[in-house]
């Protein structure tokens, strides 16, 4: 499956715009892409290791914070988005 | 003189695709007419939203902008013009608003929006749309449409994307439900230090005055509870839902926010020239540290399309690629970082000071701050 990096992350995955990883669940997903893309770790989790809240992640096109957070459940054919905050106008 | 709502003759041949629209006709144009907006910032979002708003004869349109026309603007702010350099923005605005459609009535708000002014600015107008290009403003924006019970049409963009939404109507969410906390200062790049193609707040301020007029009209769906993402390189848009968050601090169950706050401090942004890093140093020192010929590392943590257009002849490393390549910067030597404006370089001296070097100072205010105090052949951007 595949997780999609926004621009804004895109220099911590070489300008890659989608990582393809095998997980079971969110929390591993993101696990994997974090593994492979060690840059990403501080836009994606705080210093207590939670989730930072200005980048949602989606599982298709649910907000993970309305289904089960990390422990949300993935097949094969979901596409996780990385959705973080932007400013600019 | 038509009674308010009623069109006079000038007005039905020039609203008369509007006319013949059943979901329009005469009843949904008196209501455009009696209807007021506010837009927030006459930049990119707000140049298309306005123009197309005052076209589609929006009574009452309310702009909000501090700033004045710059070269660097045209690319993307197309309702002003290169004779608007100079000029303040709701000045060339409104001109271009009254030239596009007379019969709209600007109102021209030449302040920034604060939690001073904001309720007593927004609570005239029916809709408040986002068009600005800050974290404190977004979140300020959002918190005065809530307290006030007012819809506020959102956008924002970045590089090659864009996000739009309508929150606080009804009982939908609002910006805080999806997003609770701003990033840190410096995480997410704004539109000056990321860039943005010029087309992209075409795209989505025109998405923006889509749903005001929707609203007005009480037509179609909203994208309230939808968040609409747009990726203009594949060309591909995506909708994803967003619910209202009871716990919102704002628009939840129990709010604990019941008037504007300090948004500065809530997103962590640095007063101008206020300290930005514990180990700032100004342009004057810099100047005379160069002059005095000590050896002194000059790290420049832009990016090399930023480094290209203006650079003091440092040492090229960009914020992000720092942790892995500070190995070329020799330890012994003092170093100065700078960046545009100061917010990444503060960032990279607490990173190598992290690591162990220990004389590293923050040029405060960056390049800009240097060609506007020290040498101004240096250009800004």
């Amino acid at each position: 499956m595949k997780v999609i990096i926004p621009t804004a992350l895109r220099k911590h995955t070489g300008g890659q715009n989608h990582v393809s990883v095998s997980a079971t669940t969110v929390q591993d997903a993101l696990q994997q892409v974090v593994a492979t893309h060690p840059g990403l770790k501080a836009s994606l989790y705080d210093d207590h290791d939670r989730l930072v809240s200005f980048v949602n992640v989606f599982v298709n096109d649910r907000n993970i914070r309305d289904l089960n957070d990390g422990a949300t459940e993935l097949s094969d054919s979901d596409e996780i988005l990385l959705v973080p905050a932007i400013a600019g106008g | 003189m038509a009674e308010e709502g009623m069109l006079a003759r000038e007005e039905t041949a020039r609203y008369a695709r509007h006319l013949v629209l059943p979901e329009v006709g005469t009843a949904g144009q008196g209501k455009l007419k009696s209807a007021s907006v506010l837009v927030v910032g006459t930049g990119g979002l707000g140049s298309p939203v306005s123009l197309y708003l005052a076209a589609a004869g929006v009574g009452r349109i309310g702009i909000v902008d501090f700033d004045r026309v710059e070269y660097s603007n045209l690319q993307r702010q197309i309702i002003h013009g290169s004779d608007d350099v100079g000029r303040s923005k709701v000045d060339s605005a409104a001109e271009s608003i009254n030239s596009v459609n007379p019969l709209v009535h600007v109102e021209k708000h030449d302040v920034a929006f604060t939690s001073e002014n904001a309720m007593q600015i927004g609570q005239n107008y029916d809709i408040i749309i986002d068009g600005t290009d800050n974290f404190a403003t977004r979140y300020l924006v959002n918190d005065v449409c809530v307290l006030l019970g007012k819809p506020n049409c959102y956008g924002s963009i970045f590089r090659f994307e864009g996000q739009a939404s309508v929150f606080g109507l009804g009982g939908g969410p609002c910006y805080r439900c999806l997003y609770p906390k701003p990033p840190d200062p410096g995480l997410i790049p704004n539109c000056a230090e990321g860039g943005v193609l010029g087309i992209l707040p075409g795209i989505v301020g025109t998405i923006q005055a889509t749903e005001a007029i929707k609203i007005i009209l009480g037509i179609g769906d909203s994208l309230s509870g939808r968040l609409l993402l747009l990726d203009a390189l594949e060309m591909k848009f995506r909708e994803l839902q967003v619910s209202r968050d009871p716990n919102c601090p704002v628009c939840g169950n129990h709010p604990t926010i019941q008037a504007p706050i300090d948004y500065n401090q809530f997103c962590g942004v640095a007063k101008q020239e206020a300290e930005q890093s514990p180990w700032d140093i100004e342009p004057a020192e810099l100047k005379r540290r160069l002059e005095s010929g000590e050896n002194l590392i000059v790290l420049d943590v832009r990016e090399p399309h930023e480094f290209e257009i203006c650079n003091l002849n440092g040492t090229l490393i960009p914020l992000g690629e720092l942790a892995d390549r500070h190995g070329e910067l020799d330890r012994s030597t003092p170093i100065v970082v700078h960046c545009k404006m100061g917010g990444r370089s503060a960032k990279a001296v607490q990173l190598l000071r992290d690591l162990g070097y220990r004389d590293v100072s923050n040029l405060n205010g960056g390049i800009n701050r240097w060609s506007k105090q020290i040498d101004a052949s240096v250009p800004t951007y």
